[in-house]
């Protein structure tokens, strides 16, 4: 293995084996002036621009809206200029506290190289998104240390509960609720082939825009984490892909447990003889007596809650409680 | 055990009465009928066959269990008799192998392996650790199924000289011609190197893994099948990010069955634009050359890139050209 040890450090700079420190963002107050960008795909139309601006708005703060939101280039939301323009722009604007994507899809990896992290190692401000945003937001925590959170884009804020809970995460000076079963009931029932306890930083978000970072000097430390993942359609036998390099990179052996949240339109294909997301992560993480829950709130849609990637938390598979032991802002 | 920049080995060409052994290292055959075919012509070429005794195993997508599937492909490296070793088919599962994978194995025991798409996942970690030339080509159950095909399937397995300048297949209908034509010049310039490469979804696969690809001085050769243009782009940013299209001295982009945008039955995202324009801004002005439509992996007529081989490749005003300059087999 010793070439390919060679080759990584001719390809990759200084950045990949340090862990930055960690960094919190100071907390939003009533007023606080919060970006919406659009750094991977294009929202749907203005209503949505429209309606995430009557979200924040609603919550107090004042909305700035990023140029090139509905710019059009193919799949992505603007040319790469557009997009990370709006981007640093923001992260360079000290009046602004936190930026929030408005949806995912795909283009932030086209991003990763120009952000400007020494600006946001400066003055940290909150970065919110999900999706194909896992790429960004794993980066950022990777390069900087800054708690990211993981939950809903904007264009998934569709009930109050999920409104509520942002509010939290972006307000929070003391450790988020946790995320738990509420009930018995198979609605959030948690599926725990590995039941127990185990602590760590949390990583993850959407796999494959997290698999997107393996081999690049952005693929995070994985030893002692609480790792958290989710996608949306995507076939098993896709997502059994990246697990095993995961596996066999050795970063699955280095993680303290693995939280397996939304897997939304995720399945089998229609294909009634293939193995299912729970027996396809058992069977590696059961080998590695590694601790796993399934059905977590986890993900991109309404019903799911932020997690701030970076601060440490506790899980109990058994009792389907993911429980965060810091807060995820500054005081 | 990592050999030293291993000096290329090149495998035996087969002789009539060769034996070919038959595998499934991924998933099984769709219908077990399909192997009569293939049995039939591999007997015009003058072969013979060896099947493994777990092919039509089936556990979910794969054949038979990971132990299972090894155990067949070490036989066959084993087997003093058997001359080449041949895949019924990709699909998935190759990547599982490689941890317990008998490198030395194939080293002492060098003979031809051919294959695409999933057992992509073979050919280049196979090639890296023991230096054999690898053969990206049809399987079992598709070097039958044209022409175009069958002609370099042969042409690679049965004499010793280099393959030289490559076609392309005869249009099927000149009044219709198929889309992308298989010579579309993204960037200019000419390159000289070994061949390396394969489907663009198991290269990414290995990335963080041991075996990463190393496209160092090489002609990277990537291509796949029913990803969307968005999709392609994910990965090809990855292995941007990863150096390698910077260290990499020309790279083939093949067809790319079925990516075209909404041709992906699995991940659908609107408003995409091609895959010639998501090449042309990402990759327009690289300074070395980078072709797009060689008919080559998952196209239905394929020619056969042998691993390790060097290879001239140019492209200008005047066209593309590329000539595999070194023998791939030897007496």
């Amino acid at each position: 293995m010793a070439k390919t040890e060679a080759s990584k450090n001719q390809s990759t700079s200084s950045t990949k084996s340090k862990t930055a420190a960690i960094l919190k963002a100071p907390p939003l107050k009533p007023g606080d002036k919060v970006a919406i960008v659009a750094p991977a795909s294009r929202p749907d139309g203005p209503a949505v621009v429209a309606a995430a601006v009557h979200v924040l708005s609603g919550m107090g703060y004042v909305p700035v809206v990023g140029k090139n939101v509905l710019a059009i280039n193919g799949y992505m939301a603007g040319t790469d200029v557009d997009r990370i323009s709006d981007l640093n722009k923001f992260v360079q604007d000290q009046s602004v506290k936190a930026i929030l994507c408005i949806t995912g899809g795909y283009g932030t990896l086209r991003l990763i190289d120009q952000i400007d992290y020494d600006s946001m190692i400066k003055k940290p401000k909150i970065i919110v998104g999900s999706d194909d945003n896992t790429s960004l937001l794993t980066a950022i925590n990777h390069v900087t240390g800054l708690v990211c959170f993981h939950g809903p884009n904007l264009d998934c804020i569709s009930t109050a509960e999920v409104q509520n809970d942002l509010q939290q995460a972006l307000t929070a000076v003391t450790a988020l609720r946790p995320i738990e079963t509420l009930d018995s009931f198979p609605s959030d029932f948690v599926y725990a082939p590995m039941p127990g306890t185990a602590e760590g930083a949390l990583m993850g978000g959407n796999l494959t825009a997290l698999f997107s970072l393996m081999g690049t000097k952005y693929q995070p430390d994985f030893s002692d984490k609480v790792l958290f993942l989710e996608d949306k359609n995507e076939r098993n036998d896709v997502l059994e892909r990246w697990l095993t390099s995961l596996h066999l990179s050795g970063e699955l052996a280095k993680v303290n447990a693995v939280v397996m949240g939304a897997f939304e339109h995720c399945g089998t294909g229609s294909a009634s003889n293939m193995l299912s997301l729970e027996e396809i992560f058992e069977e590696r993480l059961s080998g590695l007596k590694k601790l796993i829950g399934f059905r977590m709130a986890i993900g991109q849609t309404s019903k799911c809650r932020y997690v701030p990637i970076g601060i440490r938390a506790r899980v109990d598979t058994k009792l389907g409680r993911l429980e965060f032991l810091e807060p995820a802002l500054s005081n | 055990m990592k050999r030293t920049e291993s000096a290329v080995v090149l495998p035996r060409a087969l002789k009539s009465g060769s034996i070919v052994g038959i595998v499934a290292p991924a998933s099984p055959p769709f219908e077990e009928g399909d192997l009569e075919y293939c049995f039939q012509w591999l007997k015009k070429l003058g072969l013979r066959w060896k099947v493994g005794k777990h092919i039509t195993d089936r556990l979910g997508d794969l054949a038979g269990t990971d132990a299972d599937r090894l155990k067949d492909f070490h036989e066959m490296w084993e087997d003093p008799s058997v001359d080449m070793i041949l895949p019924v088919r990709g699909g998935n599962g190759a990547v599982r192998l490689l941890d317990k994978l008998d490198f030395d194995l194939i080293a002492k025991n060098p003979k031809i392996l051919m294959g695409y798409s999933d057992i992509t996942g073979l050919l280049i970690p196979i090639q890296q650790e023991t230096g054999l030339v690898t053969f990206h080509g049809p399987t079992a159950l598709s070097f039958f199924e044209s022409p175009y095909t069958y002609y370099y399937f042969e042409k690679s397995l049965m004499q010793t000289k280099p393959l030289g300048l490559i076609s392309d297949p005869t249009p099927k209908d000149v009044w219709n011609p198929e889309y992308p034509p298989p010579r579309l010049v993204i960037s200019p310039g000419k390159a000289r190197g070994q061949l390396t490469g394969g489907c663009l979804s198991l290269i990414r696969q290995l990335m963080g893994t041991p075996w990463e690809i190393d496209t160092r001085g090489k002609i990277l050769f990537v291509e796949d099948f029913e990803e969307e243009p968005h999709s392609l782009d994910r990965m090809l940013t990855q292995l941007e990010l990863a150096g390698k299209i910077d260290e990499a001295a020309g790279i083939i982009i093949g067809e790319c069955a079925s990516c075209r945008p909404g041709d992906s039955r699995r991940n659908r995202i609107g408003l995409n634009y091609s895959v010639e324009r998501m090449l042309k801004e990402k990759f327009g002005d690289l300074g070395k050359p980078m072709v797009y439509g060689m008919r080559l992996g998952h196209s239905r007529e394929k020619f056969v890139l042998p691993l390790g081989v060097v290879a001239h490749l140019k492209a200008d005003e005047r066209g593309v050209s590329l000539k595999i300059e070194e023998p791939a087999t030897q007496a």
